[in-house]
Parts: structure tokens; sequence; C-alpha cells
């Protein structure tokens, strides 16, 4: 597959580079390169160190989760999600099952849903962490990754006393949770929140108060709202550019109708003002946890559901607010135990769709700060 | 035994021979021990332990690094012009090592600058010391370029083309910043420029404290550190010209790299710190003067790593602006500070330029600040919570009910039964 | 020449080692090339069109600046370090010298070699 397709490249581009512009350049970023964030592969024209044109190349990381789902049971297929999104796997489980929830019209209990909050924010954190952190790697400055993985690290010994594993959670169920919290978890919860907070005034410190940051991500890859909106973009990536829409408020499910949340909203539309949304949803989920544990319910963890769990044949689409914009499951049963089809809509395969567009005519330094401020997941864009 | 050391070119030739070697030695041993430092330092600064298992505190990891560079497969790539890259790194690593031969590591063994020893702390003082080093580190754009040029890559040869016009760009700057110095100094010789200093009573620092600002900043871009380590950034042109090096001829660039990041250090703390020198604390000791010279050198170094550490790299069309359109005028408008005080003035007056320096580079920070705000890096608080939508575009905004199709036959009960806390969801 | 000898010297040294690391690659280390090893780097991708060995004319304009300024770095040197001896008349020479420096540099900005857009 990879062969033919590099020979169509390589057909229409010497084309190009052999006739008139003589001074172009064909670079070609990835699957194996340093900022492309996983396996993507960008085929830039340069002139000089200007990009002419870029055509980004998808499928290195596709593993056929859509049909791995079909083939598994639903309750089989949680755990298939946690590869999706692979930096926010308590995201994709949510959705998952939240979608089979719907279908099958069960209201899971408040105690399971204010579970589901404070693992969903924290899980926002900890990919919000991540994409900081690689952002500024982008940019070439070492010190953030390192901060955002430390603290990072804690949200995932936490999901381990929670769950059992730091990275593929399998956590969520159809109708609630798998376990209750264990003893203790909450207090080491409200701690780690406390130190985060600190950390995060250090963060915006190294990095957004700095002159060559600002100057390399201020106005550059500007996305005006209605771009933003025929693009089909979401999540920090649609509200950096001014438009104030969050699933969590305008769509809100589970436990997000009982707690307010204040969506982050930036009118700039350029890298920083990406960069700078999902800093601040990083607060902002602090304080969305903190509310999550004052409210914490008692009662059950989950409803009771049959061992072989038949969805009622019909369809159904679910999306929640994940940390990369709208992450929607569309679930259609034929009332066996087997899901007929699973279609995700993942927010980084949308949210890439503008990068060849926002490339076009920026310095090739400038390609980096915009893929990086993107913040995709290769894992869900090739699923 | 030693009768040939009485016929003085013998023993100069002996003596040089000597010193050139001790000179290799240390000037590796400290690009080795940099490297282990740069890392520890860096990791201290980010939270992390850094190399520490070879050896108490990691005091072998160098050796380590050393033998398995030295190790390592050397190959020629297919489209590689061989005869070049092979000689490239060589040229970069003989050219870093060269420009450290005018440099006074430390004091006349005599403690007195008329008396000369073949054995002093320095190669050579030849009469146009900082000529040469501008000369030989001008040359150390060859290597780079003809590493990147013939390695036969296209990231290779982009960040060849980037260093080569980065460091070309900053050159003139520091060569300009370095005019200041050499007014007051009234000599090219490194060793004269230590004196002067002592005969004058202050550090080039209080009088030129502009063109030292400019000089650190060129000197930074010159060695390609960060945040000017644009030929080798590694998010957009993988490794730059190094992509395909590896083994001891990557190692040799990197040395290369190291040696420059010393040699700019010591050309500092000799230029604008007085050298070895340290408020008459030398007069006795003459060995105590390569210890001060190289607890300076050390300051410099860190501050390299420091920066490398904290800031993002700078985008490539804003370093060309910066080096062409504020470094090179501000070199300029110092030359003319200096030479006012210096022709019109006299040594008495260095506070003059001094101050008028301090003065132009507390302007130029707010202005550079100022300059910011009004390209847009100013940042506005924006009321988030605010629907901000397009007047095109309209959302529905509703209540989320979920529609149940339910089936007679697999309907699941939608009450929910008392459970016990902790139980598992499926029922067993 | 006496001053300059031991320059001379270090400089040979320094040639030395550097033809001795070069030698030292000869010989160290495994030899077991193979097409795929040799292949330049292309981020794990089979290379789509050889590189141009070719230079945009960009460059050529920063290198030609860099003589221009360089030179007159150089020749600049001797009145600043004779500066002391010639007050006042040398300051005024060096005036001269940077305000026609100074028409080049505005000149070349003017004409627009600054910008890298």
């Amino acid at each position: 597959m990879a062969t033919n397709q590099d020979t169509e490249f390589q057909a229409e581009f010497s084309g190009t580079s052999e006739g008139i512009k003589t001074q172009e350049m064909l670079l070609n970023m990835g699957p194996q390169h340093p900022s492309t964030h996983g396996v993507l592969r960008l085929i830039i024209t340069l002139e000089g160190e200007t990009i002419t044109s870029c055509t980004p190349v998808i499928g290195y990381l596709h593993r056929g989760i859509e049909k791995i789902l079909e083939n598994r049971t639903v309750m089989a297929g949680i755990r298939y999600m946690d590869n999706s999104d692979y930096l926010s796997p308590m995201l994709n489980e949510t959705a998952y099952a939240g979608a089979v929830e719907q279908e099958m019209g069960i209201e899971i209990p408040r105690r399971a849903q204010y579970i589901r909050l404070i693992t969903n924010e924290l899980q926002r954190i900890a990919s919000h962490l991540v994409g900081i952190g690689t952002y500024g790697m982008d940019l070439g400055t070492t010190t953030p990754i390192i901060w955002a993985f430390r603290d990072r690290e804690g949200i995932l010994s936490m999901f381990e006393a929670l769950s059992g594993s730091r990275f593929n959670v399998n956590y969520m169920r159809v109708g609630g949770v798998l376990h209750d919290l264990p003893k203790g978890w909450l207090d080491e919860c409200s701690t780690f929140l406390d130190k985060l907070e600190k950390n995060m005034v250090e963060m915006d410190g190294l990095l957004s108060g700095n002159e060559i940051f600002m100057s390399r991500t201020q106005g550059v890859g500007y996305i005006d709202p209605q771009q933003a909106l025929a693009y089909g973009l979401t999540g920090p990536m649609l509200r950096a550019s001014g438009i104030n829409w969050d699933l969590r408020v305008n769509r809100p499910y589970m436990a997000y109708r009982e707690v307010a949340v204040n969506p982050i909203v930036r009118q700039e539309g350029d890298c920083f003002a990406r960069y700078y949304v999902r800093l601040q949803e990083i607060t902002e989920s602090i304080r969305l946890v903190r509310e999550g544990i004052d409210k914490l319910p008692g009662g059950p963890i989950s409803v009771r559901t049959p061992i072989a769990l038949r969805p009622p044949r019909g369809e159904t689409y679910f999306a929640i607010e994940s940390s990369k914009g709208e992450l929607g499951v569309y679930f259609i049963s034929d009332g066996s135990e087997y899901p007929w089809r699973a279609k995700l809509r993942g927010p980084s395969f949308v949210n890439l769709q503008i990068v060849p567009e926002l490339l076009r005519g920026h310095k090739m330094s400038d390609a980096i700060a915009i893929l990086g401020s993107t913040d995709i997941v290769l894992g869900e864009v090739d699923r | 035994m030693f009768d040939f050391m009485n016929n003085p070119t013998v023993a100069l030739i002996v003596a040089t021979v000597v010193k050139g070697a001790l000179l290799i030695v240390i000037l590796l041993t400290a690009f080795a021990y940099m490297t282990l430092i740069e890392r520890r330092v860096v990791a201290k600064i980010q939270g992390r332990l850094g190399p520490n298992r070879a050896g108490p505190m990691g005091l072998f990891q160098p050796v380590a690094d050393a033998l398995k560079m030295m190790f390592k497969e050397q190959m020629i790539p297919s489209q590689a012009r061989a005869g070049i890259y092979v000689l490239a790194p060589v040229i970069s690593v003989v050219v870093a090592l060269c420009a450290f031969a005018v440099v006074p590591i430390g004091n006349n063994w005599s403690a007195n600058s008329g008396v000369h020893s073949i054995w002093d702390p320095f190669i050579g003082d030849i009469n146009v010391g900082l000529l040469w080093i501008l000369s030989i580190s001008s040359l150390s754009v060859y290597g780079i370029v003809l590493g990147g040029w013939s390695s036969g890559n296209r990231y290779s040869l982009l960040g060849a083309l980037r260093s080569a016009a980065q460091m070309v760009s900053y050159e003139t700057s520091l060569g300009l910043a370095l005019s200041g110095v050499l007014m007051w100094a009234g000599s090219l010789s490194m060793v004269t420029i230590v004196h002067r200093q002592l005969d004058m009573g202050i550090w080039y620092i209080c009088a030129q404290p502009l063109g030292f600002v400019i000089y650190i900043i060129a000197a930074v871009a010159e060695v390609n550190r960060a945040p000017f380590d644009l030929p080798e950034a590694e998010q957009e042109l993988t490794a730059g010209y190094l992509t395909e090096y590896a083994g001891l001829r990557w190692s040799l660039f990197q040395m290369a790299e190291y040696i420059n990041m010393i040699t700019v250090s010591a050309v500092a703390s000799t230029l604008f710190f007085g050298g070895w020198s340290l408020f008459g604390l030398t007069d006795g000791i003459p060995i105590l003067s390569i210890v001060i010279f190289m607890i300076k050198v050390a300051f410099f170094l860190f501050l390299f790593i420091w920066l490398r550490a904290t800031l993002p790299r700078i985008r490539y069309d804003r370093l060309m602006r910066f080096g062409w359109q504020v470094l090179l005028p501000l070199a300029a408008l110092n030359i003319v500070i200096t030479a006012c005080t210096v022709a019109l003035g006299g040594d008495r007056f260095w506070w003059i330029s001094g101050v008028a320096g301090l003065l132009v580079v507390v302007v130029m920070l707010f202005a550079i600040r100022r300059q910011g705000i009004l390209e847009g890096t100013h940042f506005s608080e924006v009321e988030t919570g605010k629907p901000v939508l397009p007047h095109s575009v309209r959302l529905v905004t509703y209540e989320q009910e979920p529609e149940l199709e339910q089936d007679e036959d697999s309907a699941p009960s939608v009450s929910q039964p008392p459970l016990a806390r902790n139980s598992n969801t499926v029922q067993v | 020449m006496e001053t300059a000898l031991p320059v001379f010297i270090y400089v040979t040294l320094a040639i030395l080692f550097g033809l001795l690391v070069m030698a030292v690659t000869g010989f160290l280390g495994p030899k077991k090339p193979s097409p795929e090893k040799l292949a330049p780097y292309e981020c794990g991708i089979q290379e789509i069109a050889a590189p141009k060995r070719r230079f945009p004319v960009k460059y050529l304009l920063t290198g030609m600046l860099f003589i221009a300024f360089d030179i007159e770095i150089v020749s600049f040197y001797p009145l600043a370090i004779l500066l002391h001896q010639l007050k006042l008349f040398g300051l005024l020479e060096l005036l001269v010298f940077m305000a026609v420096l100074m028409v080049g540099y505005v000149y070349v900005w003017r004409k627009g070699a600054f910008t890298w857009e």
C-alpha cells in the first residue's frame, strides 16, 4: 500500500519540482519524525523556507478499532477504546459506554456519574499536559515536557490505584464504573490537585510569559471562526477561535448537568490562543474535579446489567467533550451482543483537516508550531 | 639530558608541543565533562536525576559515551560525496581547537607582565590574537556547511544553509561589539588586553556593558546554542547537518560545538571580565589565576546550559532580522559611544561609556518589549463564557433527553435495584 | 615569527589530532553496509526525489553582505586600536567611516535585504 502511494507522489512531485520553480524543495516530514506527534507524514513543498503546499498522509497507525469493536461484545469493546486516543482513555471509554447506555436507555447512578466526571476531568488534565508539554518541545524547549510528564505521572498513579492499570485503564462499564474509589483516593486526589495548581502557575510563567514563545505563537496559524466551523473543528481549537461551544455546557451529559462548566474561550484564533485555552482548561478542570469531589454522592456505582448485554435494535449518537474536542460514538445495534457498527467521530481526525490549509504560506518553523498547536493524536486519527 | 633545551628555538618548540598537547587534552576532557555537567544540570532544572549510573555521580558517563561512539559503525551514505563527508567533521573540530591558541589561561608564572617564560600558560601571544579568534571562528562554518552539503540529505542541506546564514550574520555584530574593547585596550593581543584591564583597574564589562550584551548574544548564535540552535533544530530538520552522521564523526561535530562554547566563554571572560585576574588575588600565586579563569569560564558555560533549559527556539526569520536590524546598529552605536569617550576623555572617563551603554541596554529592553506589544504580542484578557457565535450560525441548545426505543425482548430494566457498594456491574 | 611559531605548532598538533581521529574512524567499529542502511534518512520513507545541491539565491545575498561588513570591520580594527593616540582626528575619521558604513547599511535595509519573509 505504502509503495503504491509513494510512486504516485513521486510522479506528481517530480513534475512540479522540475518545472518552473527550480528553487522548490520537497521535504518529507514523517512518518518517523520527531515532531509529527506520532506517525503522521507530511509532504511539504518548500520555496526557500516558505511552504507552498502540504499533503498529510495518514494511516500509519491504523489498527481497525472500529472493526474490532464490531467483533467484540459491548463490554469487551470498551477496552479497545483505550487505544483510540491513547492520551485520554477514560474519555474514550466514557463516550463508548455512554453511547451504549443511551441506546439501552440506562440512567447510571449519580455516584457513577460523579466518578466519571472526576476521572474524565483528570484525564483531560493529563491529555492537556501532554499537549502543552509536547508543544513546548516542538518550539525547542525541553523543560515543559518533563514538568508536564512529572504532573501527569501523578494522574496515572491515581488511575492505577483506581483501575489497576496506568494507561489502558478499562475502567468504565456500561451502566457505571468498574470499582468504587479506593480508600484515601479522594484525599490523595486533593493533595495532588493542590500541587498541580502550583505547578501550573510555574508552567504558565515558563511558557506563556516567554518573549520567544509569544513571538513564535501569537498571530501564527490564525483560524477565523467561520473557517473553524466550516472545517468542523471542535474542542480547544474551536474555542480558541472565539466560538463558545463546549458539549459539557451546550449538550450536557451525565454529571455535567449538575456541575456548571465555565468554557474557556479566546478570540485570537492563533497558536497561542489554542495553547492558552488548554492551559486554562487545566485550571478549570482542577476546579471541576474539586467540585466533583465535594458533591460526590453515596450509593451504588453501577446499575445491574445482564451478563449478555444486548443493546436494543436501533441506532444512536452520543458525544462527549473529549480533551481534543467532540468525541462521538455512532452506535448501531442489531439487537445482538455485538454492535453492528460503532463509528467513532475522533476530534483529532477532524481537526487535522485544517492543517494543510493553515500551513500554506507559513515558514517551515511555523509549520511545527501550527501542527503542535492542533494537538492531534495519531491513534485517534488513524484509529 | 635536557641539553637541547639550551637552544631557545628548540626549547620553544618542545614547550609548545607539550603545552599544545596538554591544551588539546584539557579541551577534550572539558568537552567530555561538559556534556555530563550539561545533562546533570538540565536534569536538575527539570526535576530529573540525569545520568548517575556509570561511576560515582555518573562520572564515568563520558568515558562510556566515548567508547560507545568509537565502536559504532561508520558508513558513508550512498548519496554523499565521500571525501568531503569524511573531512567535514575533522575541519570542524580542528578549527574549534585552533581558536583557543591565543587565549591566556592564566598569569605569567613570574606574575610579572614583563618577564616571559616559554612555559607561560598560553600557546602563543600573537599581536593579532583577537583577529585570529575571529577569523578562525569564521572558518568553523565550513565544517558545518560542507558536512550538510555533502551528506546528500535535504535536512542536512537545509540545516547547513541556515547555519551558514546565521553564523555569518552574527559574525558581523560580534566583530563590531568587540571593537569597543579594542579601543580601550589599544591592542589585539589577548594577553595585553588582560594587562590593560589590570592597569585601568576595571573590568571592561564596566566600560562596555552594551558591547558585552551584544557579544554574548552573538556568541550564543555563533556557536549554535539554544535559543539560536536552528541548524540542528530537531523538530523541523530532524537533526540538521548532523542527520547523516553517526558515531565518532558525529561526536566530532559535538566536540567542535562544545569547544567553540568553551572558546567564546573564555573570550568573554578575557575581554570583559579581566581574564585570569581577580582583584589582585593572583599577584603572589600564579597558579590561582588558572583556577579563577576556569571559574569565570564555567560561569559562562553554566549560562549556556541555563539558556538551553529555559528558552524555546527563536524563529528563523526573526533570528536573521534580530542579527542584522537590531544587533548590528546597536554595535555601531556602541562603537560611537566608546570612540567618543576614548578619544575625548581617556581612561579616567570609562564610566561615561559604561553609563551610556547601560542606558542603551535598558532602553532597548523596553523598546523590544514595546515593539512586541505593538506587533501584537500583547495578550488581552477576554471575558470567558460569553457566546460569541457569528450571526450566520445558530446553535440549538437543549437538555439531553435520551429517547428510548424499547424493544420488548431485550430492553433491560431501567429501574435501579439497590446494589451493594463495590459490586461488579455484571452479575456472576 | 617568534610569537607566531607556537601558534603554528599548535595548529599542526590540532590537525594531527583531527587526522588521527579520522584514521581511527576508518578501522574501529563494524563494517556491514547494506543499501537500506546507506540510503539517506527520509523519515522512514523511501526517497521522493534527490535533493538539489543548489543554494537559494537569498543565501548568496547574506554571504555578500557578510563579506562587505566583515571587511569593513577588519579595516576598522586598526583605527580602533590606535584611537588612544589619534584622539580627535581619529574620532572624526571614525565617525566618517561609520557614516559611510551606515549609508550602505541603510541602503541595503531599504532594498529589503534584511527581510526574510
